[in-house]
């Protein structure tokens, strides 16, 4: 199973993206300190104990499987990098989360929703780009 | 543009990894603040709001917590949000095992509309 989120009108696959606070840092204070900030209405609205829904089918096998999935080893370099290849050239959305999953099967995410020709002109553009550094670059 | 990487404490992780594992969908909010962690800019997810439950296949946010979301975002400039919604096992068995790991194109679609309504809101970038 896999999360998705949206962040800047950009749908992101969550768990390249979401990694786990290590517990007793001062980052656990931090957060604490964080979800006390806000108004009443929020804190009302924020879930922070699962355990108050409905458990469904728990499956110890799904769960560990999952756990794998959400443990980020992405680089975060090339995570970065990625986004702002595909951010930078095309401007677009989808494609940037599918570039960042690219070794994952993110060119076939991209062919799947039609951006097919989002990303042709991408590569186009990016191509342009480069060419004309280089074409400036030798005067 | 770069993104953070989203820090979440463990609890909220982990519940969040529950949710795909009942048969209905859901879907909810990561609220976030963006800080300096060990001088690295992160975000700093704070709070999970599960605001609807629906069926394998469709689930929408209740209207009145949709309004509480749209409510403190407005009224607090330096929170982010982040819209998720589950494909549940009960969805997969059902619609195709394409979408354990793809969105469909209506997904995609009305979570980037549903975006609109925090942007300028969902994302504060550090130098």
């Amino acid at each position: 199973m896999r999360l998705y989120g949206v962040v800047n009108g950009q749908v992101r696959h969550m768990p390249s993206q979401v990694r786990q606070a290590v517990d007793g840092s001062p980052l656990e204070a931090r957060l604490d300190q964080l979800r006390r900030n806000y108004d009443p209405a929020l804190r009302r609205l924020i879930i922070g104990d699962f355990r108050n829904l409905p458990a469904g089918r728990q499956n110890p096998a799904q769960q560990r499987s999952s756990a794998l999935v959400i443990d980020d080893r992405v680089p975060r370099d090339i995570l970065a990098g990625n986004y702002f290849l595909a951010t930078g050239v095309i401007g677009g959305s989808y494609v940037a989360d599918a570039m960042s999953n690219w070794w994952m099967g993110g060119a076939k995410e991209i062919f799947h929703n039609g951006s097919y020709c989002l990303f042709g002109m991408g590569l186009a553009l990016g191509a342009y780009t480069i060419l004309n550094h280089f074409k400036k670059g030798s005067r | 543009m770069v993104f953070n990487p989203t820090l979440m404490k463990r609890d909220d992780l982990e519940g969040l990894l529950i949710l795909p594992q009942h048969p209905d969908e859901f879907t909810g909010f990561i609220f976030y603040e963006s800080a300096l962690v060990n001088g690295s800019p992160a975000d700093l997810a704070f709070g999970v709001a599960v605001t609807g439950q629906g069926s394998p296949g469709n689930v929408m946010s209740h209207p009145n917590a949709l309004q509480m979301v749209v409510d403190a975002a407005t009224n607090n400039p330096n929170l982010g949000v982040i819209e998720f919604h589950t494909h549940s096992f009960e969805t997969v068995r059902r619609h195709g095992q394409v979408f354990a790991t793809q969105l469909s194109a209506a997904d995609h679609q009305a979570m980037v509309a549903h975006s609109a309504y925090f942007i300028g809101y969902s994302h504060l970038h550090l130098p």
